[in-house]
Parts: C-alpha cells; structure tokens; sequence
C-alpha cells in the first residue's frame, strides 16, 4: 500500500466568471496558486492519504481566518501537529470557552501559534468520490471555494490485465468507463466574494447565488479545456460513440442540482461513493438526470450512440439571464466523436 | 407511424385568485390558442412518430425529448444550435413567426416523459412550453393487458393519471409579456400548478368552460382496490414532495425506466415522493379500506355534526356519513359537493407554501384522489 | 394487542431560541387523563414538537383531540385535526383534513382511531390551514413498534421493523423543521403573512436550535421544547435514527466520521417488491419534506462527532451566530 502525501496552503486569489473576477479562496500546492476546486487528490483503496496543511507564517496569501480541513466520508481520520506532535489522534471538534467553533482541528492564521502544520491522515478505505473542505466557519469559506475532491480508485484500476482495470468500483460492479469525468457542482454568490472579511462572523442569511459553477467554472468557461489558472479544470466530456462515459457528480454547493444527461439515459452505479451493483445484487438504475443536494454524489453512466453534441445542464434552470444567454449557468457539453 | 402537429403561441392562464397571466404554450389545433401544459401526446413502443411545430411567438422554439433515442430534426441528428457562437437552443429550432421544424423518433421504451423546448429553455419552459408524453408497451391492451412496462413486469393497472406540475413567476411572465430581461436568479413563484391549474380548479374536470387555456384537471377517481396508475411530470425548475393521504404509492419506475434488473424488483413504496426538475416518476396508488361499513360500524361515536366544524368556507366534499358509499345528514349552512359517498383523500406538496394561490391556502399545488364505490370504466383513461 | 387511549389538547404557546428570542406558536400537548376541570390549565402550553405517539403494531389506539384554544388569540377560532401522515388505507373521517371530513372548534372534542398495521416512523399534524398551522407547530412524530420486539425469542432487544437486521441498541428521534420569525410574529399580533415570502432564520431539531438541541430533554430556559438531540452511545452498539422532516425545506444531513445505512424510508422497509433488499449506505442523507427516514449507524470509537445540515447556510441562529440543525453524538 502506498502513502499519497499532499501539501496545501489555503490562499486567497481572483476568479474568473463570465462577466468579471471576483476574490476567492482556495487550496494551493505549496509551490501554486489557489485553485477551486483544489487539487485533485488520487490514491487507491487501500493507500494511506496525508494531507497536510501549512500555517499562514510563509504563505504569501493568507486568508486571515483559522483554517481546517474536514473529510466528508473518510473515517478514522487523525490529526497531528508538526512541530512537537506526538502521536496523531483522533480529529475532534474545537470549542472555546464551551462554544463550538470548528468541526475539526484547525490551524491559527496567526504565524506565531502552533501548530505550524497540521498533518490529517485515514485509510482509503472504499472508493468513490469524497470532497474535502473546509471545517472552519465552513458556511463563509466552502463558498469562498475552499473545497476539493478525493478520487479513490480500486486497486488495478490502471493495470490492463487486472479485472478492476479502468472500473471505478471494481470488477462486477457495472462501473467499467472508457471516459471519466468528474463534476463538482456548487454556487457563488459574488456579494459575498467582493464583501467577505476575514475572522468576522458573515450573516448568512444574505446568502444569495447569482453564479453556478461546475470545477469551479461557469459556462461558457466549462467547455474549455483544463489550464492553468486558479479554475484549472475543464469540464467538457470528449469520447466516442459507443464509449461508456463515467460521470462522477458531487455537490460542493448548498443548494440542491437536477443535473440533466443531455436528453441521454444514464445509468446510476454508485450513490455516494457506495456502489449499487454488488455481491450479485444490481440496484443499479436508468434515469434521464440526477439530483445532488449538498454534499451528495453519484455516479453514472452514459453509452451516446450516435455522434453529436450534448448538453449536460442543470434543469433548474439556474443561470443569469441579462440577455438572452446561458452565462453563470451550470452546464457543459460532452462532444461525442464517431467511433474511429 | 404516429403524427403530432404542435404549435407554439401565446395567451392567458388563470388563477383562481382572479390573475390573468401570460404564458406561452403548445396546441395540437391551428386554430386552437395555446394550452398549459400542452396537448398529452400518447403513443405505443415501436411506433416511430413525426411531430411538425409551427412556431408563432417573436422567439425560436424547439422541442426536445428527454429520454428518447435517434431525435431527427429534418431528417439528420438533433444538434445545439448557436448564434455567432453563442449556445441558443439544445436542438434545431423553428424560427420565429411561423417557422417550422419536424422531429422524428421511434419510442423505444413505454414510460412517461417529458416534452419541453431546448431553446433558451431557462425561460421558455417556465413560461409554458413544456407538455407530456405516454408510451404505452407494446402488448398494451386496454381490456386484457393493461400494464404500464409490458407483461410480466408486475405493472399492471386499472386507472390511469397524468399529473404535470410546475410554478409560476407573474414578475418572469409579465417581464416576458413586455419583452423585458428577467434575471432567473430572482425567481420566485407565488402560484403551483398541475396540469397547469391551481386548486381548486384542479379539481374540476378536463375541459372546464371557464378554463379554455387550461383543459387538463386532475381530480383522481377510482374505485375501492383498484390500482391507480399515477404518472407525474416535473416540469418546473423546483423540486416538490408529493404526498398522497390515504397510502404509499409502489414507484415502478423512473424517467420512463423500469426499476427492475431482470428478475430483480427495486420498486419501492413511498408516502412522499420527491419529484424534481424535468424527472417523471411512475406509482401504483391503491386504496383498500379498512372494512368499515354499517354491518362493521367505526369503533367511534360521531358527535352531533352542529358542533363540529364541516368543512371550510361553507363548501365540504364530505358525505356526512363515516362509510363509503354513504351519505349522511350535513348540518345547514354549508353545501356538501359529494356524489355518491366517495372518500376524498388530498394529494398535495407537503412543501407547504407550495398549496398557496400567492400565499392563500386553499390552492395551489393539491388535488384529490376519490374513492367511489362504482365509478364508471370511462374514467381514469388516457388521453 | 394493547388497547391506547390518549386526550391532546390544541392552543397555543411560546418557544426559545439560544439567541434569547421567543417566538409564539401552535401546537399539541397530552392532557390524557386530566379531569374536566382541569384541562384549562393547559391552555397556552403547547410544546414543539407535539408529544411522542408511541405504540405497537396492533394496537388499537384512540385518541381525543380537544380544542382548547388560544389564549394569545382569543379572537382566532381556527378549528384543528389530526392527520396521521402515511396512515395506510386510512378512512377520511380520522385522515384530518377538514375540507373532506370535520374539524375541531374551539371548546369539542373528537375522537379518533387508528390500527396501526404496519411498524415505522410516522408523523402527525394538524391539516387546518397547513401552511400556517404546521410553521405554527402543530406537529408531532410517531414511532410505531414492530411485534417481533414482543416475541418471547427477543425479550428485550428493539427493532426497526420486523427484520433483525433492523436491530439497534440506541434510538433517537430527529426531527426536523424550520422557523420564519415574521409569520409566528405576525400571527401573534393578528396579522396576515404572504406564504410565498416564506425564508427561514431559524433551523431546529426537536423544536431546537444548537446549541440548546445537545441540552438535556428537561431544562428550565426550555419549558416547551421537551426533546434532547443528543445522540450518546458506547462503541459498537448500533445507534437508530428516526430522521421526520415537517418542514418546507429539502434538508442534506451528514455525520463527519460516521457512515449511515438506510434502512426504512417513509414507514416502509427498504425492499423491493419481491423483498430485494434495497438499503443503501449514505454520508449524506437528503430528506424532503412530508418524509421519514430510519438510519442506523454503528457508534465508532470514542469521541465526539458532529451532525450537521451540509448546507452549511442554514447552521445558524438567526444570522447572527452558529447554530441550527446541528447536535452532537458522544460515542463513550
């Protein structure tokens, strides 16, 4: 089993919409820049994953806030702090004074406190899509884009010979894909983002979306291709006809998406990082969309059977509308090419 | 070989509160104005179909079949349309004022699903483009094999019901109706509909006179132990948890797919379904009864009426009497709609602001489901 | 099968959030077995949510609903039902819903009856006017008790439904609303509210606010708000929660470090028609409004852990600081 070790800032930055930029904060690389969503984390089941995560004492961005990382699905996730540690221990939730102010061990944004690094640690235990946010005053810095996905993967999943290769849960379990896409889905609301200070408490019931974004982009800048930029990753599907196309959708947002297949049938495999097709037993099934709250996911997949365009859209119809456009909307497209 | 011709116009729909509000539609006549929603298309699995639109609003409007396969327009694949590279429509378009576009598709899965524009839809469909379509299985007979999935798929039904719900945002269709932008993000809908009406007018029958824009009720009637084959649309851009009184419904399917994988059955019984944009979901509703009637009398006493409140504003569907099939005396004063002692059991959104006419109660996003104690075969049939 | 009788009184009260706001409601509470003459005394003390209706599948179950009133409002003669959401096959004259049955005026009394066929978590609520009626608080959970906890082979041991794999240890309901401030002041002070402005400050568990969902059941700041959402359990014993949302809102709940398995959705087991299993494990549970779900999670190691709405926009108490439909488990 391998160790998959990460090593993040949080830092504040500009993103780009369709109409403007607007601040943002995000996971960065220790050499980078903040992104959203943050940089994708790969291991499989099995593997040790380490994040850690630095203090602001060198970070040239800081955001001015303690700063956490949660793991939405992962159990047995431990804690330890660098320098003078000791042993990792359980996460917990942080009070002060008996009031509850993280939903897990943070990190002080100011340079003079420990810890310095906070190195948070689990098993990959199954597969599947997993987000990792933000745990500290998370209803201001999720949005502010302090979110990123964890792929995990079955073992032999890149091994051509092996029965798990290129499936997302492994042999038997309907979720064999010749293309992969992931989408996280979540909202902006840029009054937010233009107003936001840091370490105060935000009021969030002024919290009003006016941009939806799926990786972090909003169209007609999902179609492009990853680069990059504090948004790296594209979100345009490309395959064959015939292909089976894995879409791996996860909720970042706090509002609730229909996310429509184009006018394709597709099949759910798996509904929050558990398969539906196991031990001999399909509860698999076909639908046109899928809906995600917050924090959900769900994988499906699609067979296009001609070539073409398709729109993969949310039938919420969330966009906005100045004139006649689909800009700040939450769609992108799968271009299907013949089969060669 | 079926042919649908539909067109697309405009005119008014309205609200039990008074409101008047501008809409656009679909009509299946030339001569027919627009209709909320449109024209129920019924079809059979196998057969391939033609729909011809005429468009006669000032905007480009498509069709588009979620859930079907091989969509033609004009003989060649369906594709996004863009103007100087800008997305317009996610399928070809009949231009404006009079222009024309014809689908064609072979309905390969029986199933209930939606028909709505493609084009510039995060508004066209809100404001009314958007209708049904029912594919019957292959084997369907209305006598002898009358099963919403075919044989052998444990679908059978007696009656059937098509309930298409949406909302209503009077600032996006009067903005629409001045020609003037609306930006989505300030929708807020102040009326629900199914079958384009809001309770009560839900209740009333298909093609009431005073209701010529809106010609679909959805009162649901059926006899006791009948199997009621009830198929929502969710055409708005909300999601709404429909909660019939008196069961669960068993949900056998999804977007016009069986819940089955072979041999293996993942229906599933629900007292609340969720239905959420442009998804449709297929239940089999049946009421049994508890056994309750004069020769079974209820193990309650029923208090003097005079003392109870009946009903609400002076109107009740009561019979006045416990037992199906009964009536009893309705104290003076209040008017009693019930026919032949049928039970009532509301079916509404249990999102509760949702059963409103702009924030009234009754209204809105309700109807009912009668149990009658004989009920004619005519009823509950499709179209 | 055992024979249930209880009386519940309709009126009003006031409830408090940790802000230190009251807030006027609508709502149940038990007046079984006070005499006549006393039955007065309970006006004005509604309680969030209405009592736990607990019973077994089997018994017959008889409930008097009494119209006590509004003090708050003497001039508001609104009449009251019970609806027993999701009650199978039920008749219209104990569905509670006045426009096809009756309803119940200020000073009667009704009788209603219920067999309950089939165990679940259920919920009941007054069908008068729903959209205020039900904001306002007159809702209530109900737990309905599978027979196979009375067979001898099981003494002592709980389930879910007939089904050992239903089996929990620890039970726990959660239930969920929301509450907009302006229509319980409005109401107060006899004023009309437009439904379609509906937007929440305040989310609750049991009729409570964090902080005040992880108090004690008894606590003297929360005289009408009666339920714990403290969840507390030893390692490895499996933890049964009875999720109900009589809100209006969608909700998405997780449990940071705790996978929670599916196991009954709306009072139904989760099988298929030919008894397929279909439970389903979730880190994120999605519930509307108008369903139940029942979950079971086995209690992990030590420590804290946190159950919260993932729309982290509603953890609030009226914007002002965190709070909301959140609580906590102790895993000891």
């Amino acid at each position: 089993m391998a160790t998959v070790v990460r090593n993040f800032w949080i830092k504040s930055g500009t993103l780009s919409l369709p109409d403007r930029n607007i601040p943002f904060w995000g996971f960065a690389d220790l050499n980078g820049g903040p992104q959203v969503p943050g940089p994708i984390i790969q291991a499989r089941v099995g593997d040790i994953v380490r994040v850690r995560l630095y203090n602001n004492f060198f970070n040239s961005d800081p955001v001015g806030e303690p700063v956490s990382i949660v793991f939405p699905g992962q159990e047995n996730v431990t804690v330890r702090q660098y320098p003078y540690g000791g042993k990792p221990q359980p996460v917990q939730p942080q009070y002060s004074g008996g009031n509850f102010i993280s939903y897990t061990n943070y990190v002080e944004p100011d340079s003079y406190y420990f810890p310095l690094i906070l190195q948070y640690e689990f098993e990959a235990q199954r597969c599947g899509i997993y987000l990792y946010e933000s745990g500290t005053n998370p209803e201001k810095q999720i949005q502010m884009g302090v979110y990123g996905v964890i792929i995990i993967r079955p073992y032999g999943y890149n091994i051509p010979s092996h029965s798990n290769y290129k499936t997302a849960y492994g042999a038997n379990t309907n979720s064999r894909y010749d293309v992969e896409k992931v989408l996280v889905l979540g909202e902006l609301d840029s009054a937010m983002h233009q107003g936001v200070i840091p370490g105060g408490y935000y009021n969030i019931l002024n919290f009003t979306p006016d941009y939806y974004v799926l990786n972090g982009r909003c169209y007609p800048d999902t179609v492009n291709d990853d680069d990059d930029s504090g948004q790296p990753y594209g979100s345009k599907i490309s395959c064959s006809t015939g292909d089976r196309v894995l879409l791996r959708m996860i909720n970042a947002g706090f509002r609730t998406y229909t996310i429509s297949f184009g006018g394709l049938s597709g099949r759910v495999i798996a509904e929050g990082g558990y398969s539906l097709a196991t031990d001999g037993t399909d509860n698999s099934y076909e639908r046109t969309g899928v809906t995600l709250g917050a924090g959900q996911s769900a994988d499906a997949v699609i067979i296009p059977e001609r070539p073409g365009e398709f729109y993969i859209y949310d039938r919420g119809h969330t966009c906005l509308i100045n004139d006649d456009g689909f800009l700040g909307s939450m769609m992108t497209k799968m271009d299907v090419h013949p089969t060669p | 070989m079926a042919t649908v011709n539909l067109w697309a116009k405009d005119g008014y729909m309205s609200t039990p509160d008074g409101n008047s509000i501008y809409f656009w539609g679909f009509t299946g006549d030339a001569n027919r104005p627009a209709q909320l929603p449109g024209p129920r298309i019924v079809i059979t699995q196998g057969q391939e179909v033609t729909v011809n639109l005429t468009n006669t609003l000032a905007k480009p409007v498509s069709i588009v079949f979620p859930g079907q396969r091989g969509v033609l327009a004009g003989g060649q694949p369906v594709q996004p349309q863009y103007d100087a590279e800008r997305l317009v429509s996610f399928a070809d378009y009949a231009p404006p004022n009079g222009g024309t576009v014809t689908y064609t598709f072979t309905a390969e899965h029986p199933g209930t699903y939606i028909y709505e524009s493609g084009t510039y839809p995060y508004r066209q469909v809100p404001m009314g483009l958007y209708g049904g379509l029912v594919v019957r299985p292959a084997d369907f007979d209305a006598d002898t094999n009358k099963t919403a999935y075919g044989a052998g798929t444990d679908t059978g039904f007696d009656r059937e019901y098509l309930l298409i719900t949406g909302e209503i945002d009077p600032k996006l269709h009067r903005a629409v109706e001045q020609g003037k932008a609306c930006s989505a993000g300030g929708y807020r809908p102040r009326y629900w509909t199914v079958n384009g009406r809001c309770a009560p007018d839900t209740m009333m029958k298909d093609s009431v006179p005073y209701l010529p824009r809106q010609p679909y009720g959805s009162m649901i009637m059926a006899e006791r132990g009948e199997r009621v084959l009830i198929r929502y649309i969710g055409a708005g851009v909300q999601t709404h948890p429909l909660h019939p009184h008196g069961n669960h419904t068993r949900v056998i399917a999804v977007d016009g797919r069986l819940l089955r994988n072979g041999e293996h059955d993942r229906s599933y019984n629900r007292f609340t379904v969720l239905v959420e944009p442009g998804r449709t979901y297929d239940q089999i509703f049946r009421w049994d009864g508890l056994g309750y009637s004069e020769q079974n009398p209820i193990p309650t006493i029923l208090p003097n009426l005079r003392n109870m409140g009946i009903g609400d504003a002076g109107w009740t569907l009561w019979s006045g009497s416990p037992y199906l099939g009964q009536k009893g005396d309705i104290p003076v004063g209040v008017v009693s709609h019930n026919e032949l002692g049928e039970y009532y059991f509301m079916l509404h959104s249990h999102a509760e602001p949702q059963i409103t006419n702009w924030g009234e109660f009754p209204g809105g996003m309700m109807s009912m489901i009668a149990v009658y104690p004989s009920l004619s075969p005519v009823v509950g049939t499709l179209p | 099968m055992a024979i249930i009788r209880k009386r519940y009184g309709a009126t009003d009260g006031w409830i408090n959030m940790p802000d230190g706001s009251k807030h006027y409601i609508f709502g149940f509470n038990d007046i079984t077995g006070i005499p006549e003459s006393g039955i007065f005394e309970f006006r004005g003390k509604a309680s969030l949510p209405a009592p736990l209706l607990e019973v077994y599948e089997g018994d017959e179950v008889y409930i008097t609903l009494t119209n006590l009133g509004f003090p708050t409002r003497p001039d508001l003669d609104d009449t009251h039902t019970i609806h027993w959401h999701g009650f199978p096959n039920q008749i219209p004259l104990w569905d509670g819903v006045p426009e096809v049955s009756i309803s119940v005026p200020v000073g009667r009394d009704f009788d209603y009856y219920y067999k309950p066929l089939g165990p679940g978590t259920y919920m009941y609520h007054c069908h008068f006017e729903p959209v205020e009626h039900i904001q306002m608080g007159m809702v209530g959970p109900v737990i309905v008790r599978p027979g196979i906890e009375k067979d001898p082979d099981y003494q002592g041991r709980r389930f879910a439904y007939n089904n050992t794999i239903t089996e929990f240890d620890r039970e726990v309901i959660l239930f969920l609303t929301e509450l907009d401030l302006r229509p319980h002041d409005m109401v107060a002070n006899a004023q009309e509210f437009d439904w379609t402005e509906y937007s929440p400050q305040y989310w609750l568990i049991n009729g409570r606010s964090y902080p005040d969902t992880i108090k004690p059941g008894e606590d003297e700041g929360l005289p009408f708000q009666p339920l714990s959402s403290v969840v507390k359990a030893y390692q490895g014993e499996k933890v049964l929660l009875r999720i109900v949302n009589l809100g209006f809102q969608d909700h998405s709940l997780q449990i940071l470090g705790i996978p929670l398995k599916v196991i009954g959705q709306d009072a139904r087991e989760m099988r298929g028609y030919n008894s397929e299993d279909l439970s389903q494990w979730r880190n994120t549970v999605y519930i509307a409004p108008g369903q139940t779900m029942d979950v079971i999670f086995t209690a992990p190691a030590a420590g804290k852990y946190i159950l919260y709405n993932r729309s982290h926009d509603k953890n609030t108490v009226n914007g002002t600081s965190f709070g909301g439909m959140v609580t906590e488990i102790d895993i000891l």
